[in-house]
């Protein structure tokens, strides 16, 4: 009996133990929980704290206006009140709608979209959201989230997210999301921690600069559609895509692929093509994507990496909706420290003081340097540490190279500029994107004093080339301004060192080499030929305006000179004819 | 003399004086001044400027003052004497100087591509510690030789363990001495600079366990064990929870590993490898690509002296008093100040086993 008691003891004590320490853990997270799920469901209130961002981006403006610090100069096309929704949805039209709802109840939208639209019924039905407690690891997250919004649910249906009624009918934000799952919304949201480029201020990130609206103003609105397309990013939808909303598919790699694709970042192929992405594609299907990532064994669970399994490591064994906090050279664009530049690349970023062009990359950081020690690190878990620095390390050194050529090209580019050199002089091409309304409305603080001053002088028509604000050498459309140069040279810089810098850092040789790496080297080369082109035909064009010039001057000359000389002959021959009589 | 002779005559005279008049010129127009003059005249546009704009007469008769200085400038050598012993039995050249200022004078933009040098000010630490090079040297060249221009040559420097000795004797060489005779600088004191004077970065526990749970295991057993739960206990501290951010402040000091005053940010909970053994950034290099033994050298506790300067500054008497005044304050019972909440190994001890239970005492 003694020791039965003894024994009851025994177990109890570390139960209670175990009972005390689990609630404790419980109630410690579930008030976290309730401050994330406060943070979360004030998303806008986040990201744009002041009147003026929430003018910018948050205020539902539909149709009228634009977006952003140039929403005056622009209007949305109708397409827009879905890329956008917060800024520019507007309800449909309401008067039929009070007749269909004394026959229907708000609740029924299903019954009736079924018919309607049986797609997204048929997507949403198959999802978790239509069956709560599918499995007893979905139940048992039900029953926490229930705990956290405090009431019963029976299924996350239509009105859930849209509002009760056509009349208040709206496009779920995060926002709307982060009341049920306000962990994975403020982990998307610490994106914006880092700036830009990140997925969060994606709409910011399509409004602000200024060919976006000058291409509106141009008469090209509906040309944009890989602008809006992709930089649609501020929401969760874009990798669980509506309306399974599936965690199991955002851990995929596809979810990612559909936009980290093509010219500008070919994330897609170069990891895709990469012998880690072959062995996802070979084996992917029979691979757990229940399993959350956390609970990975690599080698095990997944025989290659994904996307997310390196991207969105935070370290020390934990994953979160953030793949920016360990990126160091933030798609490649922005000039790094640590290279002599011998172009205007040097005075990089002008005096420009407007984040994320006003400043330059230092790699050898601390806090860089601990990002690269996490990618490392990341690495580590398959590979040799020593092959992962030494990786790492090559991937610095072969960008520091890259960037070595694209100041050569600089150079070669200024030069033209310091010539007047192009097609057509500078004073008779198109201002650059906005370049009338830029000087006056950021003022030399934003701008920088010697920025400023180009813009002003000149109303606009200034080339400008290269990072960051040279972008629209790709797209815009004025009179020879982007010349053809500058067009080879924006693709240089933009897309061909992109898939150099991708091959290498996703480990893709080909692309790397021969749609990267080598297709620097053409350009260089082909820019040299254009420039020497434009030097010659400035000279030609020189030479024949002198020749030309001579030429008027023989005719004039010898004109006056027959004219001279008859007159004077025409006297002599008038005195002897006087004298003779 | 024969014509021929004379001709050759006058004809090296004539290269002898161009040769000469070449060389007066350098010594009395130095490249140097061209940089100078330029660095005066864009100050003296800039100093205009400001008159311009000026409002108050103060405010004016200052500006005034510094246009003149910027109109009319002396054109100089300058130069920072540095702490050290350089002597010729040393085959050193006598003190040690930095003239580099003389060229790149615009301290503005120094001080703005050198965050660091907030902490290591150039006027008490030169130049040459970090880039190398001859700060003796004049002339461009001589200046330059062996110069690490920018972090990226700098990080050729970690090769071996000597050079971040090196470096790390160079900066205590240089440090000027306290007025407390207790505060002996020392090698020791600079390990936390990477080699490009920055604060060294912490990798963080996990990199060293990965190998050192095998290859070191009683020592990391032993930590497990003892060590790496203490913040757990402070967060759950009242006095803590309730404390303000001062306050939070001494305990995070000694509870975490990586703190850094200044920000107030700690890059790991908890007493970790990096707390006794330093910011692992260099060390942890060396163990990655294969030269263990230099890292070892570094990471080793003994290698700066004695190791009182690392267990010291948390383990020494009456450390925890601040807490026994704030719970005497608020009038509240003073049951946290006492060990078993302060010595976490006591933790499994049968006297702690039940008082779970019991209710926590209340402060509030």
């Amino acid at each position: 009996m003694k020791l039965l008691k003894l024994g009851a003891v025994l177990v109890a004590i570390p139960m209670l133990m175990w009972c005390w320490q689990t609630k404790n853990v419980h109630a410690q997270s579930e008030t976290k929980l309730k401050e994330m799920q406060k943070t979360a469901m004030s998303y806008y209130d986040v990201l744009y704290p002041t009147d003026t961002l929430k003018d910018w981006f948050v205020n539902n403006v539909g149709l009228e206006k634009g977006g952003g610090p140039w929403q005056n100069v622009y209007k949305p096309v109708p397409l827009h009140m879905y890329w956008f929704p917060i800024k520019h949805y507007v309800k449909p039209d309401g008067t039929y709608y009070d007749q269909l709802l004394e026959r229907f109840k708000p609740s029924d939208c299903v019954a009736c979209h079924e018919e309607v639209t049986p797609g997204f019924v048929n997507d949403w039905r198959e999802s978790t959201h239509a069956n709560l407690r599918k499995n007893p690891k979905f139940a048992e997250k039900t029953q926490q989230i229930e705990k956290l919004i405090g009431r019963e649910l029976k299924e996350v249906t239509c009105s859930d997210c849209h509002g009760k009624d056509h009349k208040e009918l709206h496009m779920p934000t995060p926002a709307t999301c982060g009341e049920c799952h306000p962990q994975q919304t403020t982990e998307f949201m610490s994106e914006a921690h880092r700036g830009r480029p990140n997925h969060i201020e994606g709409f910011a990130a399509n409004v602000i600069p200024p060919w976006y609206p000058e291409m509106f103003r141009r008469g090209y609105p509906t040309a944009q559609f890989g602008c809006d397309l992709c930089h649609a990013t501020d929401r969760c939808n874009i990798c669980h895509t509506r309306h399974k909303f599936a965690a199991a598919e955002g851990r995929r790699p596809e979810a990612c692929m559909s936009c980290h694709m093509g010219f500008d970042h070919p994330d897609a192929e170069t990891y895709g093509e990469s012998k880690m992405g072959y062995i996802y594609h070979l084996e992917g299907d029979h691979w757990d994507w229940e399993k959350p990532l956390a609970e990975i064994v690599p080698g095990k669970d997944y025989r290659t990496p994904t996307c997310q399994f390196c991207h969105f490591d935070q370290g020390d064994g934990t994953f979160a909706h953030n793949p920016v906090t360990k990126g160091v050279w933030r798609m490649g664009t922005v000039p790094p420290k640590g290279i002599d530049y011998k172009s205007s690349l040097k005075d990089y970023p002008h005096g420009i003081n407007l984040p994320p062009l006003n400043y330059r990359l230092d790699v050898y950081s601390p806090e860089n340097k601990k990002r690269s020690e996490q990618w490392v690190a990341v690495c580590s878990k398959c590979h040799s540490p020593r092959f992962a620095r030494l990786y790492r390390q090559n991937l610095d050194d072969f960008m520091f190279e890259m960037w070595r050529l694209q100041d050569r090209a600089q150079a070669i580019l200024d030069e033209i500029v310091e010539l007047d050199a192009f097609e057509v002089p500078i004073k008779e091409r198109d201002i650059f994107p906005l370049g009338d309304i830029l000087a006056d409305a950021l003022g030399p603080g934003l701008l920088g004093e010697s920025v400023y001053k180009a813009f002003k002088t000149n109303a606009g028509k200034v080339p400008v080339i290269g990072p960051i604000l040279g972008l629209h050498g790709l797209f815009a459309t004025g009179r020879n301004n982007p010349s053809e140069i500058e067009i080879t040279y924006a693709d240089m810089w933009f897309g061909d060192k992109a898939h150099a810098y991708k091959g290498v850092a996703h480990g893709q040789q080909d692309i790397a080499w021969w749609y990267g790496a080598a297709k620097v080297y053409q350009k260089i080369n082909i820019l040299e030929s254009q420039a020497e082109a434009l030097k010659h035909g400035k000279e030609l064009h020189k030479l024949l305006e002198e020749k030309g010039r001579k030429n008027v001057a023989g005719i004039v000359g010898s004109i006056i000179g027959i004219v001279a000389v008859l007159m004077f002959g025409a006297a002599i021959w008038k005195k002897r004819r006087e004298t003779k009589h | 003399m024969s014509a021929q002779i004379k001709f050759l005559f006058f004809v090296l005279s004539a290269l002898f004086f161009i040769g000469s008049s070449m060389w007066i010129k350098d010594e009395f127009n130095p490249k140097w001044k061209k940089y100078q003059k330029e660095y005066y005249e864009e100050q003296a546009v800039k100093a205009e400027q400001e008159f311009l704009t000026a409002s108050s007469v103060k405010e004016k008769e200052l500006l005034g003052k510094r246009l003149a200085a910027m109109r009319n400038p002396v054109f100089e050598v300058k130069q920072i004497l540095l702490k050290g012993d350089y002597s010729w039995e040393k085959q050193r050249n006598g003190n040690k100087v930095d003239r580099c200022m003389t060229c790149h004078i615009d301290e503005e933009k120094l001080k703005s591509g050198h965050p660091s040098s907030r902490e290591l000010p150039f006027d008490v630490y030169g130049c040459t510690v970090c880039h190398g090079g001859n700060g003796r040297a004049l002339d461009e060249e001589s200046a330059h030789e062996g110069i690490y221009y920018h972090k990226r040559q700098m990080m050729q420097r970690v090769a071996t363990a000597e050079n971040m000795f090196e470096f790390w004797g160079e900066l205590a060489t240089l440090t000027p001495e306290e007025a407390d005779p207790n505060e002996r600088v020392e090698m020791g004191s600079f390990k936390k600079y990477s080699i490009t004077g920055d604060k060294a970065i912490y990798v963080g526990s996990q990199k060293c366990l990965k190998c050192h749970t095998g290859l070191t295991s009683p020592h990391v057993e032993r930590w497990q064990r003892i060590k790496f739960k203490t913040f757990e206990h402070v967060k759950a501290a009242p006095d803590y929870i309730a404390g303000s951010e001062e306050y939070k402040k001494t305990c995070l000091k000694c509870h975490t590993t990586g703190y850094d005053d200044t920000t107030g940010t700690y890059t790991e909970e908890g007493v970790t490898c990096e707390a006794c053994h330093g910011a692992g950034e260099v060390f942890s290099y060396f163990m990655d690509v294969g030269k263990a033994p230099e890292g070892q050298k570094i990471a080793k506790v003994g290698t700066y002296g004695t190791a009182y300067n690392i267990c010291g500054p948390c383990h020494h008497t009456r450390n925890h008093e601040m807490r026994l005044k704030f719970f005497k304050e608020r009038g509240g019972s003073d049951e946290w100040f006492f060990p078993q909440h302060t010595t976490p190994y006591k933790a499994s001890s049968s006297e702690h086993e039940a008082s779970p239970l019991s209710p926590l005492p209340k402060i509030f």
